[in-house]
């Protein structure tokens, strides 16, 4: 059973089929194969099933929010406000960049709409100031990560889905991992600037970052509105979501007047297609995820993997490399759908807290947007940029090894990951 | 053929699931018929039980008994009512008896749930046996003693427009929220309250978050021990009625369990957190919120019509009957 | 004739597409407004979301497989030989073809049972055939869209990668971008031409 699983899966994939196609042939395969009596209905009810939660409507709610402000002028406005403080300093632009996508990331749900709304405008400004192109985008396609551990964030929406934990929980414990993942990232910046001699940006006047901040306040004020809003209770996940969609529209058509109304049904209408081709991969996941489980296969690879009782850092060491191979080789959505009910299990027996778990995961996936050979964040730079994937990978390699710090501080001090959530609840 | 590869062919396996947790009622019940065919059948059948919903929950669960996905399954009333709305009868507020024992017999005997019976069979679902699992409680942060202390009150119920019908009739407001986000939605006032029976109170730890317990005995919830009938008809006879055996047996072992579980979790309860308040009604109060409880009923019968009508005549009967016998023994 | 069917119905997808989105985003606003300040919630919203989404995910899949946007990995294949990438165009397509069919017969089946059972959504009480016919529709879409693609394939020299898109036509990108990038263009144009005539209405007295 296993074996025709992995040949179904992994031949379709490698063999450039859809990715739809591979899970859900494999999963087609073992019910007909090894479970003849039952009727192959159940796995049309579980591609419905698998998307019709209403947790998940927030999914594309804010990547229409982010596609509405990618063509808008929030994050250009955001980022002219963070440049004029921190400008100056040595590394400013690469701080900036890095700042910019963990404010945008508060704003947006989704780490390639961070990749296209902060890049496209940074990208510019760094190679006129003499970056080189590889730093630039390897920095952009990183920092962009941030923006999926900093709330709202899809993947974090996944996990909830899946396990039944709260999403306005483990919402405000991201923001603890997003901001230690920010200050590696700056500090390297810092470091990288101070050894390369990278010219620095002029200071900018007190006046003139008055400007700065008048011109982004509205845009400010908006991860208040979402955040405050999940907080206090006033609106759940899903409405803060649909909430953005109102502030982007409202911001950016009414506001600065950089869309008009009449142009947002073009722009759902790519927000429905992303939609789709992304859902599509939850629905067959969710199909898969139902066939394996049905199987009982978690329990043979696990029990194979751990033994009965493993402690929580060995569960803890698993999930990581798991869920790392796992977002090379896969959408981190699907990756959630398909891992995170074959190892929660496991860690809420061993006593791990279903946010630290939470938390683990989602850096993991975060991390593993930029990872080549299958990262979504490369795919949408080497798009935008017109650059040729290797050229968009070479940056990567430095970052990967500060994420990997990141991911073992997480996990032996669980207090760095925890802390925000600690501080709030 | 099972085509598990870890046991050798010529053991059988049953595939059992259900919607609760490890160590709840239904879990209970599930693993008391797992150890029961096992040792009756010496081995030759193994039962795999699926706790938690993890094949399927809510609606979901329904499927899978349908599709032979899993060949015993228990249900509960509100999901299989997508299926077969008449047996909203039994989510209906006061429909039931006070007396556990009273209700158990019109579960077991009565001719209303005959008349489900088969309305499940038409929709490929054989009901084998219904039990309780208890009273509905109404959790809130002030005490409920009449229904004006719903007003405007955001109550969190089942996604089911007879649930929304009826405890609007008392004022509320409910307000479907997933079961999963009920106690971040309490905790952050979202919602009032919540109605659940006290085993899932203590399991979901509302009580952290909400301040009365307010015992009305409004609704009575309920499983239904379910077996999907291709994979019935493929039994033998000895099989069939080894499975029928146990059924009958383990009515009185699931009862006791649902008696001590009402009285220990609910002391778990109060062990916790000593301070909350619980709110017994009294017979004049409970009156009251029977009179409002009316227009929920007119939502039924407007639904299923005028079988809704004799299966509500024949409960009616059933209790009486049952009450009747509950007290000549006593 | 059958190209130009296939466009109208092209044309129907991405209105719904677009329509869709824009009336979830509706929905969820009008039930927060809804519930924090008339203080009563539609209970159906998330129901209805909830098909919403089914069937934006279901009817957008046939768009993407037109436009070779579904997320795949195509690394290895990418940088095969012309030939291999010939052979696994038709393979892919025509497979794909095969188990899209498939599904649909499976979704049909669904459907019919559903309606055989009366079984109705649980807040809104609408008969579920109804939203799984649409996904059977879906379905059906998306094979038709690997057959066309599957026909070109084995008909003309070209590979083709979707029923609209060739290989080397600049149009397989794996993600959405492009698509963007195009909408993007799309929208600068219509803004430029709409300055032009407003500078134009200032200029007039
Ligand atoms: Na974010
Ligand atoms: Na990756």
């Amino acid at each position: 059973m296993i074996p025709l699983l992995l040949v179904c899966m992994f031949g379709l994939l490698l063999a450039g089929f859809p990715m739809f196609m591979s899970l859900i042939v494999a999963a087609a395969a073992v019910l007909l194969v090894y479970f003849p009596l039952v009727n192959p209905i159940i796995l049309a009810q579980q591609l419905i099933s698998g998307i019709s939660s209403s947790v998940l409507l927030a999914v594309p709610m804010f990547i229409f929010s982010a596609d509405i402000m990618c063509a808008g002028q929030i994050s250009r406005r955001l980022l002219d406000f963070v440049g004029s403080l921190i400008g100056h300093i040595s590394g400013g632009l690469g701080v900036s960049t890095a700042a910019t996508c963990t404010l945008f990331g508060a704003i947006s749900g989704s780490t390639q709409a961070t990749v296209v709304a902060v890049g496209k405008p940074m990208k510019a400004t760094m190679v006129e100031e003499g970056y080189e192109e590889e730093d630039a985008v390897g920095l952009i396609i990183n920092s962009a990560n941030i923006a999926l551990l900093i709330p709202p964030s899809v993947i974090m929406i996944m996990y909830c889905v899946v396990t039944g934990t709260s999403v306005a929980e483990l919402f405000m414990a991201g923001i603890g991992p997003g901001l230690v993942l920010f200050l590696l990232f700056a500090g390297y910046a810092v470091i990288r600037a101070k050894i390369k001699k990278t010219p620095k940006e002029k200071k900018c006047t007190w006046s003139e970052r008055g400007v700065a901040f008048k011109r982004a306040l509205i845009s400010l004020g908006f991860p208040a509105i979402i955040l405050g809003g999940i907080y206090s209770g006033i609106f759940s996940p899903t409405e803060s979501a649909a909430i953005s969609v109102l502030y982007a529209v409202v911001v950016e058509v009414f506001v600065y007047r950089s869309i008009r109304i009449k142009d947002l049904p073009l722009i759902a209408k790519s927000t429905g297609m992303l939609t789709a081709t992304i859902f599509i991969l939850v629905a067959c996941g969710q199909a898969f995820s139902w066939v394996i489980s049905y199987a009982q296969i978690p329990q043979l690879l696990t029990s194979a993997l751990l033994g009965d009782a493993p402690t929580q850092l060995q569960v803890l060491i698993w999930v990581t490399v798991f869920f790392f191979i796992g977002c090379m080789f896969a959408d981190q959505l699907v990756v959630i759908m398909i891992l995170t009910p074959i190892f929660y299990p496991i860690a809420m027996a061993a006593g791990i807290d279903p946010i630290h778990l939470g938390l683990i995961i989602s850096v993991q996936c975060a991390i593993g947007s930029a990872t080549p050979p299958f990262g979504c964040n490369i795919f949408t730079a080497s798009a935008i940029f017109n650059l040729p994937y290797l050229k968009v990978v070479k940056g990567v390699p430095a970052y990967l090894i500060l994420a990997a710090l990141a991911s073992i501080l997480f996990i032996l001090v669980p207090e760095t990951a925890t802390w925000f959530y600690h501080l709030v609840y | 053929k099972s085509g598990d590869m870890t046991e050798n062919e010529d053991v059988k396996v049953w595939k059992f699931s259900h919607e609760e947790s490890v160590g709840s009622i239904q879990d209970m019940y599930a693993m008391k018929f797992k150890e029961q065919v096992e040792e009756r059948s010496n081995g030759e059948i193994r039962v795999d039980v699926y706790p938690v919903g993890q094949l399927g929950d809510g609606v979901g669960a329904v499927e899978l008994i349908r599709y032979n996905a899993v060949n015993f399954s228990i249900n509960n009333p509100a999901t299989v009512a997508t299926i077969v709305p008449e047996n909203q009868l039994l989510s209906l507020q006061f429909v039931f008896s006070d007396d556990m024992e009273v209700n158990r017999r019109v579960l077991n005997d009565g001719n209303a749930i005959k008349e489900i019976n088969e309305l499940y069979r038409a929709k490929d679902i054989i009901p084998l046996a219904w039990f309780q699992e208890g009273f509905q409680v109404i959790t809130s942060n002030h005490p409920i003693n009449k229904p004006d202390d719903m007003k405007g009150f955001k109550l969190r119920v089942m996604a089911s427009p007879l649930l929304i019908a009826s405890y609007s009739a008392y004022g509320a407001n409910p307000t479907p929220v997933p079961y999963m986000e009920t106690y971040s939605n309490l905790q952050l006032n979202m919602i009032d309250g919540q109605v659940n029976p006290v085993f899932a109170i203590e399991e979901m730890k509302f009580y952290e978050v909400q301040k009365c317990l307010n015992f009305l005995n409004q609704e009575i919830f309920v499983g239904t021990f379910c077996v999907n009938p291709v994979f019935w008809d493929s039994l033998t006879e000895e099989e069939q009625e080894m499975v029928l055996d146990i059924t009958n047996e383990l009515d009185s072992y699931i009862f006791d369990i649902q008696n001590e579980y009402a009285d220990s979790r609910l002391q778990k309860i109060i062990d916790n957190k000593p301070q909350i308040t619980l709110k017994e009604y009294t017979e004049e109060e409970r009156n009251v919120f029977k009179e409002k409880a009316v227009s929920g009923y007119d939502w039924y019968l407007n639904l299923v019509g005028e079988k809704g009508q004799s299966l509500l005549d024949v409960l009616g009967e059933d209790i009486k009957t049952a009450e009747q016998t509950v007290s000549s023994e006593q | 004739m059958i190209e130009k069917i296939n466009k109208f119905i092209l044309k129907i997808e991405e209105f719904l597409l677009g329509y869709i989105i824009i009336i979830m985003a509706v929905l969820l606003v009008i039930n927060v407004f809804c519930r924090s300040v008339l203080n009563n919630s539609l209970s159906f919203a998330e129901e209805l979301g909830g098909f919403l989404m089914v069937i934006v995910t279901f009817l957008g899949i046939s768009t993407a497989a037109r436009f070779y946007k579904h997320i795949n990995m195509n690394a290895i294949v990418d940088n095969a030989p012309r030939a291999v990438k010939k052979v696994m165009a038709i393979v892919i397509s025509g497979f794909t073809t095969v188990v899209t069919s498939w599904l649909t017969y499976v979704f049909i089946r669904y459907a019919l049972d559903n309606a055989k059972v009366s079984r109705i959504s649980t807040a809104l009480e609408l008969p579920m055939w109804i939203l799984v016919a649409i996904v059977a529709l879906g379905m059906f879409l998306v094979a038709v869209q690997y057959l066309i693609c599957f026909i070109k394939n084995i008909t003309q020299r070209d590979i083709y990668m979707g029923s609209h898109v060739k290989c080397g036509e600049g149009m397989e990108m794996i993600y959405e971008v492009e698509y963007k990038e195009f909408e993007n263009k799309e929208l600068e144009a219509n803004s430029e031409t709409e300055n032009k005539v407003e500078n134009k209405e200032v200029d007039a007295p």
